[in-house]
């Protein structure tokens, strides 16, 4: 209750081998961040659907099937927990370029099996400080800021992302969310 | 002098023993059964028509891949979450029933052991879609699994054959009651103190960025932007609510303030992000800190180290 909080603790590390798996067992072993340190910004996916096809000057190129956005903008006034579960999953995944890969990227693959190649956008909106506020928020006025951007073969024995993917954000510890300039 | 020094470190085992092992309120934690059940039961009823998608064939997550999604230092050492979307439908449904069994008072000890075995089957299932609820609801079904948590309020008292008597209460159920007590105080100063590190926090624009995050609230707050001290204040509020609260709700006269502070802390989340299940399965732990004003206390068997 009192150690595991705080994973990095010199106490925590001594008792660790003992006590951490009866609180993994019970699901006890959480630190309690909630919006701590900071609130976390809100992250923002798109993905395209993408085909290759074959010109008729034989030639191949890549046609795009369809854009989506993940999760579908929730509508109404109150708490959608369908929306919320899709979000977290987001939240959980799209910081981490590994978990994207292992994990996002190839579910999507399974749910578009039409597609043979992915195109994913993980971004986010800098929200103004609240001096410089206009009337009211337009997001998609915004400035947008990529975290994520990389192409995804859906090869169903084994998908892997291509080189020329890039990351803005380095493999973080969950919970940890820093970019490069604020080293 | 040694005598006086010894008396106060007698006094001070007495106060200790009897925090411990003495009475406390059973129909407090009754309320609170209820609450946490009631609170788990209709959370998991919403969930139930979107497991296909949380834990089934087609989740993110495969069933061979659960546990990889974990940190190292996350990992439990076996796993017993759910293979197929079968035993999925299966292991939800037992969740839900045993739930309903709690909330109602039926054997509360045993249906609180089996629903924490089913919630954290599916918590080993898929980590990614978990939130503040089902995280510390953990803590709370563990607790009343330990607590006399079905004598009052309970389906039972109806039925003159299941109708237990006596007083009851043990010195394991008061245990359990302070240790829920204890377990928010450190849930609140953990995350107090973490906040402290966030310069979001000591700005007063951490309010600010979370009603500006058009995702996690239910309308658009930007209006407030109107009022940028207030904002501040409810930002710097938040923090030494949180960081005092552990502390201060432990005396009589701050109590009640500490308790309508949390209140409005809590509904406010509630009203701007939704989050009604989090402020539901947090604020239910207040009605223990009140156990003793607005009920009077169990007659224990007595206490574990004095006899009765």
């Amino acid at each position: 209750m009192v150690l595991v909080p705080n994973e990095k603790a010199i106490q925590t590390r001594v008792a660790q081998n003992l006590i951490l798996p009866y609180l993994n067992l019970f699901g006890f072993n959480t630190h309690w961040r909630f919006f701590s340190p900071g609130p976390m910004p809100a992250l923002y996916m798109e993905y395209q659907l993408n085909k290759e096809v074959q010109n008729e000057d034989s030639t191949q190129s890549v046609d795009m099937i369809q854009e989506r956005i993940f999760p579908k903008k929730k509508g109404g006034l109150f708490y959608s927990s369908s929306y919320i579960r899709r979000l977290y999953t987001l939240r959980h995944h799209g910081f981490n370029r590994e978990r994207i890969e292992n994990f996002f990227a190839p579910y999507f693959c399974r749910i578009h099996p039409e597609s043979e190649n992915i195109h994913f956008e993980f971004f986010t909106y800098k929200i103004p400080r609240i001096e410089s506020f206009e009337e009211k928020i337009v997001y998609e006025d915004l400035e947008r800021k990529m975290i994520h951007e990389l192409n995804f073969q859906c090869d169903l024995e084994a998908p892997k992302a291509s080189e020329e993917g890039k990351t803005q954000y380095r493999f973080l510890d969950e919970g940890d969310f820093k970019t490069e300039d604020e080293e | 002098m040694i005598a006086a020094v010894l008396g106060q470190f007698s006094d001070f085992f007495r106060y200790l023993d009897r925090f411990w092992t003495g009475p406390v309120s059973l129909k407090a934690l009754s309320i609170f059964r209820i609450l946490i059940g009631g609170n788990l039961f209709i959370l998991y009823s919403i969930r139930h028509f979107d497991l296909k998608f949380l834990f089934g064939d087609e989740a993110v997550v495969p069933y061979s891949m659960s546990l990889d999604i974990l940190p190292p230092f996350y990992k439990p050492p076996f796993a017993f979450f759910p293979e197929n979307f079968a035993q999925v439908e299966l292991f939800h449904t037992f969740l839900m029933i045993s739930l309903l069994m709690l909330t109602l008072g039926l054997f509360g000890r045993f249906f609180a052991i089996v629903a924490l075995f089913f919630h954290v089957a599916f918590l080993q299932r898929n980590y990614a879609i978990v939130y503040g609820a089902e995280i510390v609801s953990c803590y709370w079904l563990f607790f009343l699994a330990l607590a006399d948590n079905s004598r009052y309020y309970s389906v039972r008292n109806l039925i003159p054959r299941l109708k237990r008597k006596g007083a009851g209460g043990d010195w394991l159920t008061t245990m359990a009651y302070r240790l829920i007590q204890i377990q928010i105080c450190i849930i609140y100063a953990y995350t107090g103190w973490e906040k402290l590190r966030g310069n979001d926090w000591w700005t007063g624009e951490a309010l600010w960025l979370v009603l500006g995050n058009e995702q996690l609230v239910v309308a658009n707050w930007s209006f407030l932007k109107s009022f940028p001290v207030l904002l501040a204040s409810m930002t710097h509020f938040t923090i030494l609510f949180e960081i005092y609260f552990p502390v201060l709700v432990w005396f009589k006269k701050w109590r009640l303030v500490c308790i309508i502070l949390g209140i409005g802390l809590h509904t406010g989340i509630i009203f701007v992000m939704g989050l009604f299940f989090f402020g539901v399965t947090m604020m239910s732990v207040y009605v223990l800190f009140l156990g003793d004003t607005l009920f009077q206390k169990s007659q224990n068997e007595g206490s574990l180290f004095a006899s009765s």
